[in-house]
């Protein structure tokens, strides 16, 4: 399917760049014929779609983008290096870890495959759109990941959505910052070649200012964390590239942050808020967050978002419930996973176990996780209510708010902040005291703010280091 | 489906242009309130999904928000054509003129869309139209296909399909771009359809109803986008560009319809942008090749490439594929690829085969993949035995100094035979021997007899009308009947 866009622009735009990587450009001619090379090869080892679902687990940047789409073009499943359910695991590594049964390419054997001279172009194949084109690991806060299957008509579906929102009106280098494993860079790499645009990938952060100085512009996918990080390296007097878009996914993006950015780098930041399960759930613009915290925008035509009460009845806008999605460009279930697939994927809809509300205008404000949710002794409330007073409040870096036990064995509100350069802790105390909808919130001043892969909060793990230094006596 | 677009953008950037007429602009915000407005309106009419109705409206605004309408209502749509006299097809009719000859037909409906019906729907609140989810294989859209000979043929799109060609589009000739997106020709011809669509699906500013001859301060007046046209409008918008007009290499053409001469391409390119591509497809097999205008230079009749999605094999008579570079059928299937024509099995049996469309066109595939239209599978000529098509004839004669259009044809003899006719039509003062001599130096040809004529008939899509051609040379050349003055 989407090695099909890069052998069409290999044909309209041959020497326009599809890959750029730190030192080294690949036209889409270059590209184009790596991938019959390289899927030649892989056919004459014997891979074929009867091989199930093939892992990508490659180091190197350029091979690990032309065997994805080299399976593609052999109408092959591919999926993440890490999936613990693939059939065959594809390295470019003799380190491999436990896992699915493994085929290695030497660095010498790769060498002599892109170097032979292409003998056959690979046909194209008439794919079966309900059968399986990708595999991508759904990122779960806490257990294992989730097997998420998708389907060449539903990549085909999200691709389209993608091209018609976040990317619309939007050429030239795509850069992924969260990597090719994660649904967006995965997502955004495609969309890029079916555009004529170039992916630029194994770029570290600090490389993001001198490439977005360099290269033509187009889209940076980041999450709201990699976006902290490229501010931070930003070189003393960057100046502000207004042609790129600044894609922020994967957690909510803090209105200071969102703000920095549009001054720093470019005013066209925008949310994306989707999740590997049902593609876009909604775009929206970082501009509007001034107004309204936790804002991500409105859901893409070709999908109906509902907000439901616990017992899934549709609540009327402004009330706060669960999202839950149907869509063409949906997944239908996890793989391999029933009990998981039947507690989220229920009559038709994807429940995402997001919580929020829905402005007049239809626009979506997500307000957290139902399992973070927190439940002081019977008050409910969201942590993003109290981290968005913390920030108004001012002085504050991060922070994020949990619940612990008191010595009553009542939950307590706790949160766990970082001080900006000269905030005042007492200051900040004082101002959460004077707010009459919030409960009483304990303060606990730390270093960071521990979060996982995709920027979200481990709010567990800031609990138990709680409950901890409770113990041993230390607050 | 489309629709669905206007709503997200009127969300995004309701400030930004929607839509362009001659006669005014307007928002995304502004648009989407009107589709709204009308959704409610037409919903009132008893219009409900599972039907096909046409739209008959001649002022372009309308035409556009009625058709957007109808898709939210989850009702499909149809060109004006699909309703009248002789084609009583869709279920019920929009038209602001008058009722056709013969009244409403037995279990279909005509709505008048009067100027009171208008001003009423136009001072409605305009309330939310609540999204809906579609089945993806319910009919969302009608078109006619544009049959060179008889009567129009229906094809029904389902929402998959129209979704399924947008994305196509967008990752085609439409990535990356926005600015103003101008189709000359109407949403009642597939690429008018398509260009809306997509210029909207991007949020792009989409104009109608402008001509050909007013595209050059268009170009120079809007935000740079595409513009999509048959190769007979841009002849017209090359014979329009006023004196010392600057070319706008920031614009996209995207020429379709009929083959693009090279020499109309290269003067495009040269006089108004370099960006200039071709494309073919049919409404029932959907995009088939898509290429540079560059690549006309050294293969004239190339149309590009396939774009990835569908499967393009060249046929030869027995159905069989003919080996790599020969002539024959085009046969196009895969997701694009409609399974049938509405109501006319006759028809389906003639052009659709185990899956694959038979476009009726011949043509050749050149070793990188690009392929070359000689024309349609109709208009081979066979002169009693010697089979070639009039494009071969016309590139030779194109090629003669002071020619400046021509179509080959043919029409049959008192023998029994066919002979092979040359319409010209050339430089004021030239000589007709000059082009005699030119044609006998290109080998094997006929020798054709000419028609020196002022222009070549064309239908709308810019294509040959051959049998007009035929007729008028039988009508010239019979004997008048005994008893009869010869017909004028």
């Amino acid at each position: 399917m989407f090695d099909g866009f890069i052998r069409d622009n290999a044909a309209w735009t041959p020497r326009a760049p599809a890959v750029i990587l730190p030192g080294r450009r690949y036209s889409y001619a270059a590209f184009d014929a790596d991938i019959d090379r390289l899927g030649s090869a892989l056919a004459e080892r014997g891979l074929g779609p009867v091989c199930g679902v093939v892992a990508v687990a490659i180091a190197s940047p350029y091979l690990q983008l032309l065997t994805m789409a080299a399976l593609a073009r052999l109408g092959i499943c591919g999926a993440p290096g890490a999936d613990p359910g693939a059939d065959l695991r594809l390295t470019d590594s003799d380190g491999l870890g436990e896992g699915p049964p493994v085929l290695r390419l030497t660095p010498d054997e790769v060498t002599a495959i892109l170097a032979a001279e292409p003998r056959f172009d690979l046909p194209q194949l008439e794919l079966d759109p309900d059968a399986l084109g990708h595999v991508m690991l759904s990122s779960g806060t806490t257990r294992s990941p989730r097997r998420v299957g998708l389907t060449w008509r539903r990549l085909e579906a999200g691709n389209h959505a993608n091209l018609r929102s976040y990317a619309a009106g939007k050429a030239g280098t795509w850069a992924p910052v969260t990597g090719v494993d994660s649904m967006l860079g995965f997502s955004m790499s495609v969309a890029a070649w079916s555009v004529g645009g170039a992916v630029a990938w194994g770029f570290r952060i600090r490389d993001i200012p001198a490439l977005m100085e360099q290269v033509e512009p187009g889209i940076i996918g980041l999450t709201p964390r990699q976006l902290r990080e490229l501010l931070t390296v930003l070189p003393d007097g960057f100046l502000a590239r207004p042609e790129w878009r600044i894609c922020a996914a994967g957690a909510l993006l803090p209105a200071p942050l969102a703000h920095e950015a549009r001054l720093r780098l470019t005013p066209d930041v925008r949310i994306i808020y989707g999740s590997t399960e049902a593609s876009l759930l909604a775009v929206g613009h970082a501009a509007d967050l001034e107004e309204h915290p936790g804002l991500v925008g409105r859901t893409p035509a070709g999908a109906i978002l509902e907000v439901v009460d616990d017992d899934g009845r549709p609540l009327p806008d402004g009330e706060t419930g669960e999202f839950r999605i149907t869509s063409e460009r949906m997944s239908q279930g996890y793989l391999d996973d029933p009990e998981a697939s039947a507690e989220r994927f229920r009559d038709g809809w994807f429940h995402t176990r997001d919580l929020g509300r829905r402005l007049p205008d239809g626009r979506l404000i997500l307000e957290g996780r139902v399992d973070d949710r927190l439940n002081l002794g019977g008050l409910k409330l969201m942590p993003q209510v109290v981290e968005q007073a913390a920030y108004a409040a001012g002085g504050v870096a991060d922070c994020a708010a949990f619940a612990a036990p008191g010595t009553d064995g009542v939950e307590q509100c706790w949160l766990a902040v970082v001080a900006a350069p000269g905030g005042e802790r007492d200051r900040l105390a004082a101002l959460l005291a004077a707010r009459a909808d919030l409960p009483p919130v304990h303060l606990a001043w730390i270093d960071t703010i521990p979060r996982n892969a995709m920027g979200k909060v481990e709010r567990g793990l800031l609990r138990g280091q709680l409950l901890a230094a409770l113990l041993g006596g230390d607050p | 489906m489309f629709d669905g677009p206007i709503r997200d953008h009127a969300g995004w950037t309701p400030r930004a242009t929607a839509i362009v007429t001659p006669g005014g602009t307007f928002t995304y915000a502004q648009v989407n309130a009107d589709v709204d407005r009308c959704a409610a309106a037409l919903a009132e009419l008893e219009l409900r999904p599972g039907q096909v109705v046409s739209v008959a409206l001649a002022a372009p605004y309308i035409q556009l928000v009625a058709t957007a309408a109808l898709a939210r209502l989850g009702v499909a749509s149809s060109p004006a054509g699909d309703w009248g006299a002789d084609a009583r097809l869709s279920d019920a009719h929009l038209s602001d003129g008058h009722v056709p000859p013969g009244g409403s037909p037995e279990g279909s409906s005509v709505h008048r869309i009067d100027e009171a019906w208008l001003r009423a729907m136009y001072a409605r609140e305009p309330r939310p139209w609540p999204s809906r989810a579609y089945a993806p294989l319910d009919l969302g859209r009608v078109m006619l296909s544009s049959g060179t000979t008889g009567r129009p043929r229906r094809v029904g799109y389902t929402w998959r399909r129209i979704e399924h060609g947008n994305h196509l589009s967008l990752r085609s000739y439409g990535g990356g771009r926005l600015g103003a997106w101008i189709p000359l020709v109407s949403i009642d011809a597939m690429m008018g359809l398509t260009m809306a669509m997509c210029g909207w699906a991007v949020g792009a500013a989409v104009t109608a109803s402008f001509e050909a001859d007013d595209l050059p301060r268009w170009l120079e007046r809007l935000e740079s986008g595409i513009v999509a046209m048959t190769p007979i409008q841009l002849r017209r918008v090359l014979d329009a560009l006023p004196p010392g007009f600057r070319p706008t290499p920031r614009w996209r053409l995207m020429v379709g319809g009929a083959v693009l001469p090279p020499e109309t391409a290269r003067e495009a390119r040269a006089r108004i942008t370099p960006d200039i591509r071709t494309l073919y497809g049919s409404t029932e097999g959907g995009a088939g090749g898509q290429g540079l205008a560059s690549g006309l230079d050294d293969a004239p009749g190339q149309v590009g490439i396939t774009p990835s999605g569908a499967i393009v094999t060249i046929v030869g008579e027995d159905g069989r594929p003919v080996p790599e570079g020969q002539s024959g059928e085009v046969r196009i299937r895969g997701p694009r690829v409609i399974q049938g024509y509405l109501g006319d099995p006759e028809a389906d049996a003639e052009r659709f085969r185990d899956g694959w469309y038979l476009t009726g066109d011949i043509g050749h595939r050149l070793p990188d993949g690009r392929l070359v239209l000689e024309g349609r599978r109709d208009d081979r000529m066979n002169l009693g035995g010697l089979k070639i098509m009039p494009a071969v004839l016309e590139a030779a004669a194109l090629s003669c100094p002071g020619v400046r259009d021509c179509a080959a044809f043919a029409v049959p003899t008192p023998d029994g035979l066919d002979a092979c006719w040359l319409a010209v039509v050339a430089e004021p003062g030239f000589d007709g021997g000059r082009l005699t001599r030119h044609l006998a130096g290109h080998g094997d040809l006929p020798a054709p007899r000419y028609a020196w004529t002022r222009d070549i008939p064309r239908n709308a899509m810019g294509k040959v009308d051959r049998n007009a051609l035929r007729e008028a040379v039988l009508a010239a050349t019979r004997p008048p009947a005994a008893g009869k003055a010869p017909d004028v």
